[in-house]
C-alpha cells in the first residue's frame, strides 16, 4: 500500500510569523511588481514566486532581516523578467524588421486622430498620473524610490535588497527624485 | 524632493494597494498559503501513524511489564494508577493531533475571512 501523504503542514509557530510578514508585505509586492511589468498577471507570478523562494531559502532567518530578504528576492525576479523581456523584444523588433520591409507604407504612417501621450495624461487621474511617473522610471531608479520611499527601508537594506552597493542606491534615487520632481510640477507647490 | 510631492507619490501608492481588486486579493492569498505550506514538513500520515502508534504501545508495554504486578489498580498518593501512566506513556500520539488542530484552527479562520462580505483580503 503506498502511503498517504497529508495535505495538511505540520503545524508550527512559524507558519503564523510567516503568514503574518507575507500578508504586511504581500500588497507592496504586487504593486511594485505591477509598476515594473505594467501587466497584474506578471506580477503576481513573480510575487507568487518570491514568496516560495523566500520561505524556501529565509524563513529560517531571523525575523528582523525578513523585509529586505524578501524583497531582495522579489526585485532579483523582477530585473531577472525586465532582462528576458528586452531579450524577447530584441527578437521581436529583428524579425519585425524582416517582415516590414514588404508592408504597405501607409500602414507605417502614425496615426493622427490618437492624441499625444502627455494629452491622454491629462485625462487620467491624479493618482494615476502619480503611478506612471513612477512606473516610467528606469528600473533600478524605481527600485530604490520603491524599497526606499515607500516601503521604507534604509539605504544598506535597500542596498542588499537591490545586490549592489549603498552609494549606488543614494545615486538611483538620487536621479529618481530628478525625474519626478520634473515631471510632476504640478503637485510641487 | 519636497514633502508635498513625496506625500503625493506615497499616497497614490498606497491607494492602489489598498483597492486591489478581489480577484488579486484572492491570488495573493492563495500564494502565501502556498509559499507557507511549502515551508512546513510534510510528513506520510500512513507513516506518522505508524510511527506515533508503534512508540505509544511500546512504552505502554514496558511500562505495564515494569509496574503493573507490584500495583494496585486504583494507585495511592505516591503511586499513581497505572491508568494513569498508560496515559502518559501514549500522549506522543495526543501530541501529534494537538498539533495538527492548531493548525486547523488557523485554516478555518482564515476560511471564515474569506467567507465574510467583501471580506477576500
Amino acid at each position: 500500500m503506498s502511503p498517504i501523504v497529508s495535505d495538511a503542514p505540520v503545524a508550527s509557530p512559524r507558519y503564523r510569523d510567516l503568514d503574518a510578514f507575507l500578508g504586511e508585505v504581500e500588497r507592496r509586492a504586487f504593486v511594485m511588481a505591477e509598476l515594473a511589468t505594467r501587466d497584474p498577471d506578471e506580477a503576481l507570478d513573480l510575487v507568487q514566486d518570491a514568496m516560495l523562494a523566500f520561505v524556501k531559502r529565509y524563513s529560517g532567518k531571523p525575523q528582523a532581516e525578513w523585509a529586505p530578504l524578501f524583497h531582495r528576492v522579489l526585485q532579483n525576479r523582477i530585473r531577472d523578467w525586465a532582462r528576458r523581456r528586452e531579450v524577447r523584444n530584441r527578437w521581436t523588433a529583428w524579425l519585425h524588421r524582416s517582415e516590414d520591409d514588404e508592408t504597405d507604407p501607409l500602414q507605417q504612417a502614425p496615426d493622427t486622430r490618437q492624441r499625444p501621450i502627455d494629452d491622454q495624461l491629462d485625462g487620467l487621474a491624479a493618482a494615476e498620473r502619480l503611478r506612471k511617473a513612477v512606473a516610467d522610471l528606469p528600473l533600478r531608479q524605481q527600485q530604490a524610490f520603491l524599497l526606499r520611499m515607500w516601503e521604507g527601508l534604509d539605504v544598506r537594506e535597500t542596498a542588499r535588497a537591490m545586490g549592489c552597493s549603498d552609494g549606488s542606491v543614494k545615486t538611483h534615487l538620487s536621479r529618481a527624485m530628478g525625474s519626478l520632481r520634473e515631471r510632476l510640477q504640478e503637485f510641487q507647490p | 524632493m519636497n514633502d508635498r510631492l513625496q506625500r503625493s507619490l506615497i499616497g497614490a501608492l498606497d491607494e492602489r494597494a489598498r483597492d486591489l481588486d478581489g480577484a488579486t486579493l484572492s491570488r495573493l492569498r492563495q500564494a502565501r498559503f502556498h509559499a507557507i505550506e511549502q515551508a512546513t514538513p510534510r510528513r506520510s500520515r500512513h507513516q506518522a501513524l505508524l510511527w506515533s502508534g508503534g512508540l505509544g504501545l511500546a512504552g505502554a508495554a514496558l511500562i505495564a511489564v515494569l509496574l503493573l504486578p507490584g500495583m494496585d489498580r486504583q494507585g495511592t498518593l505516591d503511586t499513581p494508577a497505572a491508568d494513569e501512566l498508560i496515559e502518559v506513556a501514549t500522549l506522543g500520539v495526543e501530541l501529534e493531533v494537538i498539533e495538527e488542530l492548531e493548525f486547523y484552527e488557523w485554516l478555518s479562520a482564515q476560511s471564515l475571512e474569506d467567507e465574510r462580505p467583501g471580506g477576500a483580503a
